[in-house]
């Protein structure tokens, strides 16, 4: 569904991605993880053309994005999640909401909105309220329920449990896998290695700009080098004898 | 005593009207695309001349003058964008660099101002006033015509603040000034945004110059006191909140007019650019902080 | 000093020359002029190019020490030469005053106050009647006493006057910012004002120094222009000056010196020259001038070719 091939891009003259090539199969999960700096961000903000990229192919459904604007991505079925900041905190949760529907016609964007507060009852009686006043948890959940109503077919997440609670993670997580479920395919980039393992079909490991690793998750956790490496355990849990 | 102050009370808020067409317009330019307008008083004259040419060339009525001035300005506003900032901005790769998006439009204004002349010379153009008459408040009298400045100031403020409340358009052009990259993520195209944005804002500066024919005479420097006491006006609303600069509009006027009981009237002016080194030294986001209106 | 720089100076060192060599009168005009915006151009570029402190606001010490100039002349009949120190002292204290509240404002918020402060000095000089005449200006006080009376020869000795003010000036403000501490430290503030405190400069200093410097430079152009003109008035302190300014600026190459040293000459000469074939078309060229080069060519003329 989504091919990234031999992307070089960063900032300005600073290139940080150097060479990266991922696939997003139809309703796949497919993960990112790396050490901090190696240009996973980076590569996703230039899949959802934040960023143009310096080389490389950017394929959906086999035609070429790179180069178009984030906003023609999105009409393309696309949506984005950012790390931080993806809301708008001075508007309220309804506005967000139907700011999410902007591509829609306005008889959709009602029905939207009203599946989203059935899907997500908490924000059914705080439409009102302004979306920087949630709690860290309530704001990714209105991002990804936001990001729901104009049904894209791929989900691009940054970090979706940067800076979130043990619990909140769990919800969020459960979210995704459900709705992955229904056939909605992810590219997601995680700091968090376990909770992105738990549920990924696939595994891209960055670092320093390039691809280091694929596999299943499976396939990652085999390789004692992998684990070392990018799975954060500790020499001493490897076991005795090295 | 009290018959002076609510006189100049009166003329105050009746120059308030014009102060805000012109001071909201520059401050919504600044909210959405981050960038101060210098060459938004020549659009103020720009509307004037489109006045002067559809009222006094045309023959046409004062109506289809200040019609003409809104449509005018905002065809020439949408150039904006495309040819000036959008390339700045390409070529700076996003970084934000705040006065050479200054001295650009600086540029525009002077390019502007001096085609204005060379077009259309330097003589003070009348118009006829699109109102005639005066009403006669008792402790003051105001001309028809400076009503017809704030009413028309107070129906097209109102129809702007409703827009950027409850149309689409309107609530995706408040997404793009808090958060443009999200815009985007929402499928909102922001050189569209840009463009709209600043084409509205300087129409409203264009319509005023139209209203403001008649009372000002048209020529090429007419609008350039005006942008000067704008920047004062929506650094005290706070600049990019259109609300803050309507209240600051009024809040100016005010002071000038009613400056006038203890200081000689030319040096009304000082009043603004005072205020506005005070606020920038004291409070530099201004009196309401710069998010755009609910 | 780069290979370009030199070539340039000494270009411009030659056509110097040609106003003494062949004096005609317009000659003589334009190149008076040039050399004193010039001078203007480089003290603004110290400030804004090589300190990141943009203002908008030269035009008003221009004022300040063209007016001081002239009153202290007119009013106080001191000898023009001290009247140019007055000026410039004027325009000085007022930048240092200015400095102060400048240190805490960036960017944009930084400019429009010093297009403010320029605007008062501009109503100042359009309103206080009794010391700046008002809208009419001072005219009429002396110009350079000890020069040659002969009327071609009295322009070609002003005229060498002020472009042996103009020349110490620009050589003392290259030599500040090129040779100097102090002028590292205008560039560090510049490229990273966080940083360069880190690293343990004084910015406030330097910051002060930057205004101090390049007000005076600012003020001794406007007393140049003062005596050589005959004439002051509060236009000189509006938009059109503060325009013609940057745009020479930017048309040479901010941050280099000499870039706005060209750019000055060559713009006044455009300007000048247009403005001999149609009144009126000359300030167009410069507002496009400005928009052509703040978009497509940042370092200006003493950017071109080189790599971005």
């Amino acid at each position: 569904m989504l091919e990234l091939d031999g992307v070089r891009s960063g900032y300005g003259k600073l290139e940080i991605v150097q060479a990266a090539s991922l696939q997003v199969g139809d309703g796949a999960i497919v993960g990112i993880i790396g050490p901090n700096g190696a240009g996973k961000s980076t590569l996703l903000k230039t899949a959802f053309g934040y960023l143009p990229p310096f080389a490389g192919r950017i394929a959906l459904d086999g035609r070429e994005i790179a180069g178009r604007r984030p906003d023609e991505i999105m009409r393309l079925g696309v949506g984005y999640l950012a790390q931080a900041g993806g809301l708008f905190a001075e508007m309220t949760v309804h506005d967000n909401l139907v700011l999410g529907g902007y591509t829609v016609s306005r008889a959709d964007k009602r029905r939207a909105i009203d599946a989203v507060y059935t899907r997500f009852p908490l924000f059914r009686d705080r439409g009102g309220q302004l979306a920087g006043a949630l709690s860290g948890g309530e704001q990714r959940l209105l991002a990804i329920a936001r990001a729901l109503i104009v049904r894209p077919r791929l989900l691009l997440l940054d970090e979706p449990s940067a800076a979130l609670a043990p619990r909140f993670i769990d919800l969020i997580y459960a979210t995704l896998v459900a709705l992955n479920r229904d056939g909605l395919a992810m590219l997601i980039v995680e700091q968090n290695v376990e909770a992105i393992l738990a549920v990924a079909h696939r595994v891209f490991v960055l670092d320093l700009g390039r691809n280091a690793f694929d596999g299943t998750p499976a396939e990652l956790r085999a390789s004692d080098r992998i684990r070392r490496l990018y799975l954060g355990e500790d020499e001493a849990a490897a076991g005795p004898g090295l | 005593m009290l018959e002076s102050l609510l006189e100049f009370l009166i003329q105050g808020v009746v120059l308030g009207g014009l102060y805000a067409l012109f001071a909201v317009g520059l401050s919504l330019i600044f909210g959405v695309l981050d960038v101060i307008n210098v060459a938004h008083g020549e659009f103020f004259a720009v509307g004037g001349y489109l006045a002067f040419a559809a009222v006094v060339l045309l023959h046409l009525p004062g109506a289809a003058g200040v019609l003409g001035a809104a449509v005018g300005t905002f065809l020439l506003g949408l150039c904006v964008y495309p040819l000036l900032i959008a390339p700045l901005k390409r070529r700076l790769g996003g970084r934000p660099q705040g006065p050479l998006y200054l001295v650009l439009t600086l540029g525009l204004s002077t390019f502007l101002q001096s085609s204005l002349l060379a077009l259309a010379g330097g003589d003070y153009l009348r118009v006829p006033p699109q109102v005639s008459g005066i009403l006669d408040l008792g402790v003051t009298a105001v001309s028809h015509q400076r009503l017809l400045v704030l009413g028309m100031a107070a129906a097209l403020l109102t129809a702007l603040f409703a827009f950027l409340r409850f149309h689409p358009e309107g609530l995706a052009v408040r997404a793009v000034a808090l958060n443009p990259d999200a815009a985007q993520a929402m499928g909102i195209n922001l050189p569209r945004i840009f463009s709209l944005t600043l084409a509205l804002g300087v129409a409203l500066a264009g319509v005023g110059g139209a209203l403001m024919a008649p009372l000002f005479n048209v020529y090429p420097a007419v609008g350039f006191p005006l942008t000067i006491k704008a920047f004062a006006i929506t650094i005290l609303g706070g600049m990019g909140n259109p609300v803050g600069a309507l209240v600051a509009s009024f809040l100016i006027s005010i002071a000038e007019s009613l400056s006038v009981m203890v200081i000689p009237s030319q040096w009304q002016s000082l009043i603004a650019f005072a205020v506005m080194i005070v606020m920038l030294l004291v409070r530099p986001h201004g009196l309401l902080g710069r998010a755009v209106s609910r | 000093m780069k290979t370009r720089a030199r070539l340039t100076l000494a270009a411009v060192g030659v056509a110097a020359l040609l106003p003494v060599l062949l004096p005609h009168p317009f000659v003589l005009t334009i190149a008076t002029q040039a050399a004193i915006w010039a001078l203007l151009a480089a003290s603004w570029d110290l400030l804004s190019g090589y300190t990141g402190q943009i203002s908008f606001g030269h035009a008003g010490f221009f004022a300040l020490g063209a007016y001081g100039a002239a009153v202290a002349t007119k009013h106080a009949d001191l000898s023009p030469w001290l009247g140019l120190l007055v000026g410039a002292g004027v325009a000085a204290a007022v930048g240092l005053l200015t400095g102060f509240p400048a240190l805490r404002l960036r960017g944009h918020y930084l400019a429009l106050v010093t297009l403010g402060l320029a605007e008062i000095i501009r109503l100042v000089a359009q309103n206080w009647l009794e010391v700046t005449g008002g809208p009419f200006g001072i005219h009429d006080f002396r110009s350079f006493p000890g020069l040659p009376a002969g009327a071609l020869l009295h322009r070609q000795a002003v005229y060498v006057v002020v472009v042996a003010i103009v020349v110490v000036s620009v050589a003392a403000m290259y030599q500040v910012c090129e040779r100097t501490s102090a002028g590292q430290a205008f560039r560090a503030i510049r490229e990273d004002e966080v940083l360069a405190q880190t690293l343990g400069i004084d910015t406030t200093r330097y910051k002060l120094l930057a205004f101090t410097l390049s007000s005076a430079f600012a003020g001794l152009a406007g007393g140049l222009y003062a005596y050589y003109v005959q004439l002051v008035n509060p236009v000189i302190a509006g938009a059109g000056t503060t325009s013609l300014v940057i745009g020479m600026v930017v048309f040479g190459g901010l941050g280099t010196l000499w870039g706005p040293v060209l750019g000055a000459l060559l713009l006044y000469g455009l300007y000048e020259g247009l403005r001999f074939v149609g009144v009126v078309y000359n300030l167009v060229a410069v507002g496009f001038v400005i928009m052509v080069f703040v978009i497509f060519f940042p370092r200006g003329l003493a950017g071109l070719g080189r790599s971005a």
